[in-house]
């Protein structure tokens, strides 16, 4: 072998070795990778939460509509209302309406947006107060739909028999008080009537289950079949109402009535006026709401008397 | 040889098999990173929607729930929070979130998976997503070290099947490393044979080639010797005008150097006019580019130099063609041929002398014989009248008038045609004198002699001699500026050594000089003086000093000039001294009645006979005449028939329309008939008078004759038997 040759070989043998080490370090030494310290840990807090010094005002919205949707309705209201007011408002959800009971009657929220079922249920516990409701369409009242799939032949309630059916929130006046309320007008329950039930903790959970044919019917609120017809029309396409109830009381906003009379005297005032102010017309036009007015608790007395009726004829079956 | 092979080739496979190993690994690693690290945004994304609801609900213990959960049941997870604008909102670690993992929301880090070590060098992937509506940010930690141990199997695989092929290649290397050797051998020696053929090749090849160039490189110099050797100037220009070649001839010619023409056109350097109206030429190379063919100069092409200077030249260009008959240049050559023009003319001027000498040696011929008539009537007139009568003073002056004429008609044969002269042994100082007397007469010039005494005799023709000095004296008289003046006549004798600058042979010699105090001759004058027809003289033939230069040089003689401007010009010529005698003149008059004897006269002139036969009846003799060699030829046998021949044959030589003298004697002779002759002519210069007794002639007398000298030729001859020449 001559000189040429063995420098050949040998410059060969280096340039794989100089490959494998390129391919290490490339590959697995982590060479030019950040580093981390994860001994040095936060300790949570928000230095700009610091900042703002104002009060703040709790405000929870029940679950009628799913949590997106109506966080992103319901947040910058809720924000303007707040800053009215002169407080930071803080957000809240929760799954049940419920939960959203509870919290206004432990006084956890200032303000809550809660479903006329709840609100005969909160009103009769711990004297929940209503200090505004909403007018839609000049009216402050609204109404049950049954739906089902728009290409299934069922068209009347009792064709849902044997069928799979949806209810929101059991405590819910539209999306399930009022639909045992037709089922035992016909001396049926829930379990005798329907094949299977389950709950979807929103109205538009309900729509969507209806019109994907996870279930064969539902009850929703009208209002917001119609805001959901308005919003996202494909979603209620595939949907069709083939009953429609007595009208009830508007869902309304309420308070704990142990609340700052001053500051329940402003929301109050804030809301009786707030359409107004044109930005806060327009937030609450897309929630299809022309104004807000006083409420009264005798727009709740269908609820409560439909409450009391379900219990008297279907005593042994608890909601 | 094979084994090498074969262990190379070994080496070789598993070197590209170890590096397809590697890359294959490579490939594997980055490929299970990228789909794991896929996968883990499709869990992130997953969970984050998952915790989308419960972060809206606010339900704090679920959500770590849910976290706790994705990390213990995915070994790949190593952490897990949510990262919240005011800080975090939970998370898996033990003590809390690191600092330098936040920041996404306030852009300390963009929205995007990150690449990140610890402390302990564990690589992780931080893949983060945001969950919405609430904003906030979902980090997922990745252990990269635990994605690449799922790439442990198919490495251990990739390394695997390598060492199978590597030994399932073995005996397929040792087969193609056996094939190779012996293609190897085969291919070896074929190429040890083509190598031996080329490199005989090439040597062939290199040999022939350095032949070859020896060749060009001897055929360059021959012709660039043949350039600067040929005698006429050649000028090569390229297509454009461009000189490119210019040989010594021409660099003499133009004037001009070859390095400061080359490259230069050539209507720069060849710049050429008519000779007659001076109007500039075309540029010859022009038309030969145009016409594609050679082409000449006109006829007196003047070519005018760099100084200035101008010459007759003749020339041609013609073009130069490639090997394809495509014109790539011109040629020119040229050549001086202003001596060529000026011999042409002198060589006109010649021809024209000799018509004229032709022409003068006729008339002087006939003027000779007419001088004959005369001077021998005018003899016979002298001896008619009494010597004391005053007409014997006229009938004298007539005979020297006549005399002059004679010389006159000489001169006009001698200058037309330069005959050989007839010597006879002179003093060459009386002739001087007589010359001067004759050449000086009716002039204000007067000449002053100064000849040494006992100069020796010369052998000369002395009519010719007479001539050079009386031309010179001439010359003289008319460089006198005032009219008139001294001119001095010398005679001197030199003795010319080996180392004299004179061109004569060593010896004695006489120097005959003629001095005056003239205006002089300037320089360039002197160089043509005795060039046929320079003359200075308004009316001056250009002739006297060319016949008198030539008459020198035919007596073996040298002539020279000596000129000052203003102060005058010498004139010497050298004649060899001769050791004779100088022949006195004849002092005593003839005697007249006493000649004896029957004399045939020939002649065509009638009245050169009458006379003849007049002047030589007076001298006593009894003559009879022909006019004519024939009739002579038959006198002269009718005389010997009759027992009465005669005692002297007196023949002209030219007969005009007969047989001459030298051809009659000739016949007569042949008859036997031995008769002294005597032979005549008007025709001085005929080469009989000059030497008789070669035609059979005892002597010459040329014409015109007086009386005594006819008395005395005709004594001498018929006498004493004595052959001479007048």
């Amino acid at each position: 072998m001559t000189l040429n040759h063995r420098m050949v070989w040998v410059g060969t043998c280096l340039l794989i070795g100089g490959a494998l080490f390129t391919l290490w370090l490339g590959l697995f030494s982590g060479v030019g990778i950040s580093r981390i310290d994860f001994q040095k840990v936060t300790s949570g807090e928000d230095p700009n939460k610091a900042g703002d010094t104002r009060p703040i005002l709790r405000v929870a919205v029940g679950a009628m509509i799913s949590p997106t949707i109506t966080k992103q309705y319901y947040e910058d209201l809720l924000k303007w209302v707040g800053d009215q007011v002169g407080m930071r408002t803080v957000f809240t959800q929760r799954k049940t309406y419920a939960e959203v009971n509870n919290l206004l009657e432990s006084q956890c929220v200032d303000l809550a947006f809660v479903c006329s079922g709840p609100y005969v249920a909160g009103h009769a516990k711990f004297g929940m107060e209503i200090i505004a409701v909403p007018v839609v369409n000049g009216k402050s009242e609204y109404y049950s739909y049954v739906l089902a799939n728009k290409d299934s032949p069922i068209g009347t309630l009792d064709e849902l028999r044997g069928k799979r059916f949806a209810f929101t929130d059991p405590n819910s006046n539209t999306g399930c008080l009022v639909p045992r309320f037709l089922l035992a007008q016909k001396g049926e329950t829930p379990e005798t009537f329907f094949s299977e039930t389950f709950y979807t903790y929103s109205h538009d959970n309900s729509i969507k289950a209806v019109a994907e044919g996870m279930a064969d019917g539902a009850a929703v609120d009208s209002l917001i079949w119609e805001f959901i017809q308005a919003t996202e029309p494909e979603t209620v396409a595939n949907t069709k109402v083939i009953r429609k109830s007595s009208p009830y009381g508007i869902p309304p906003v309420v308070v704990h009535p142990a609340l700052d009379p001053v500051l329940k005297a402003k929301l109050k005032k804030v809301l009786l006026s707030l359409h107004q102010d044109p930005f806060a017309l327009s937030l609450i036009q897309k929630l299809r709401i022309e104004r807000f007015e006083e409420g009264d608790d005798s727009l709740y007395q269908t609820v409560r008397e439909m409450e009391a009726w379900i219990k008297s004829s279907q005593s042994g079956h608890s909601l | 040889m094979r084994q090498k092979i074969f262990f190379r080739l070994l080496a070789l496979l598993a070197l590209l098999i170890a590096c397809a190993a590697i890359a294959m690994t490579a490939y594997e690693v980055l490929l299970n990173r990228q789909q794991h690290r896929d996968q883990a945004r499709g869990k992130t994304r997953i969970l984050a929607r998952q915790l989308s609801q419960l972060l809206l609900w606010d339900d704090r213990v679920a959500v770590r729930d849910l976290l706790d959960t994705a990390v213990a049941a995915d070994p790949l997870i190593r952490y897990a929070f949510i990262e919240r604008k005011d800080g975090f909102y939970a998370h898996t670690f033990r003590s809390g979130v690191p600092t330098d993992l936040l920041g996404t929301h306030n852009g300390a880090h963009a929205l995007i998976d990150r690449t990140i070590r610890n402390t302990t060098g564990t690589v992780l992937y931080d893949i983060v997503s945001r969950i919405e509506p609430t904003g906030d940010i979902l980090h997922l930690g990745f252990d990269r070290d635990a994605i690449d141990r799922k790439s442990l199997p198919v490495i251990a695989d990739i390394f695997s099947i390598s060492l199978f092929f590597l030994v399932l290649l073995i005996y397929p290397a040792w087969i193609v490393s056996a094939t190779i050797t012996h293609e190897i051998d085969l291919t070896t020696g074929k190429l040890i044979e083509v190598n031996e053929t080329l490199e005989a090749r090439v040597m062939d090849r290199t040999a022939a080639l350095a032949d070859m160039n020896k060749r060009v490189g001897e055929e360059r110099e021959w012709l660039a010797v043949t350039l600067r050797s040929i005698g006429d100037g050649v000028i090569t220009t390229d297509m454009t005008g461009r000189i490119t070649l210019f040989n010594p001839v021409a660099e003499g010619l133009t004037g001009w150097k070859q390095e400061e023409v080359l490259g230069r056109v050539l209507a720069d350097v060849f710049n050429i006019v008519n000779q007659g109206n001076r109007e500039k030429l075309e540029n010859p190379v022009d038309r030969v580019l145009r016409s594609g063919s050679m082409v000449g100069l006109a006829n007196h092409t003047l070519l005018i130099s760099k100084d200035g200077s101008e010459r007759v030249i003749a020339d041609s260009g013609a073009p130069i063609r490639d090997s394809v008959g495509h014109i790539i240049g011109v040629v020119l050559v040229f050549r001086d041929v202003t001596d060529k023009e000026r011999l042409e003319v002198e060589l006109q001027r010649s021809e024209k002398l000799d018509s004229i000498g032709v022409l003068a040696g006729g008339i002087a011929h006939d003027f000779n014989n007419l001088l004959a008539a005369i001077l021998g009537n005018l003899n016979l007139a002298q001896l008619e009248v009494p010597p004391s009568a005053s007409t014997q003073s006229l009938l004298e002056n007539a005979e020297k008038a006549t005399l002059r004429a004679k010389d006159l008609a000489f001169r006009l044969l001698t200058f037309a045609k330069g005959s050989e002269p007839v010597k006879t042994t002179c003093s060459i100082e009386e002739i001087a004198r007589d010359a001067a007397r004759f050449a000086l007469s009716g002039s204000k010039s007067i000449c002053r002699f100064v000849f040494e005494p006992n100069l020796p005799a010369v052998e000369i023709d002395a009519g010719q001699i007479s001539q050079v000095i009386h031309n010179l004296l001439l010359n003289a008289d008319q460089a006198m500026t005032n009219g008139g003046g001294e001119i001095i006549l010398r005679g001197e004798a030199v003795v010319v050594g080996r180392r004299e600058d004179l061109p004569l042979a060593p010896g004695h010699y006489v120097c005959i000089r003629v001095e005056d105090h003239g205006s002089g001759i300037p320089e360039s004058h002197l160089i043509k003086l005795f060039d046929p027809y320079f003359t200075t003289k308004p009316h001056g033939s250009g002739l006297g000093l060319t016949v008198a230069h030539s008459i020198i040089k035919n007596h073996n003689g040298h002539f020279t000039v000596t000129s000052q401007l203003g102060k005058g010009t010498t004139f010497s010529f050298y004649l060899p001294a001769s050791g004779g005698v100088p022949r006195k003149p004849d002092e005593k008059q003839p005697a007249i009645g006493d000649g004896k004897g029957l004399i045939l006269v020939m002649d065509d002139e009638e009245a050169v006979r009458d006379v003849l036969q007049g002047m030589l009846a007076k001298i006593g003799y009894t003559i009879e005449c022909a006019a004519h060699g024939e009739e002579a030829m038959a006198k002269c046998l009718s005389a010997r028939a009759q027992s009465q021949p005669f005692d002297l044959l007196f023949f002209d030589l030219t007969i005009r329309g007969g047989m001459g003298g030298v051809e009659a004697l000739r016949r007569i002779r042949q008859e036997g008939i031995l008769t002294p002759a005597i032979a005549s002519s008007g025709y001085s210069l005929d080469p009989v008078m000059a030497n008789p007794r070669a035609y059979g002639f005892s002597a010459a007398v040329p014409k015109p004759y007086n009386l005594g000298e006819l008395s005395r030729v005709t004594r001498q001859v018929m006498g004493r038997g004595e052959t001479t020449s007048t």
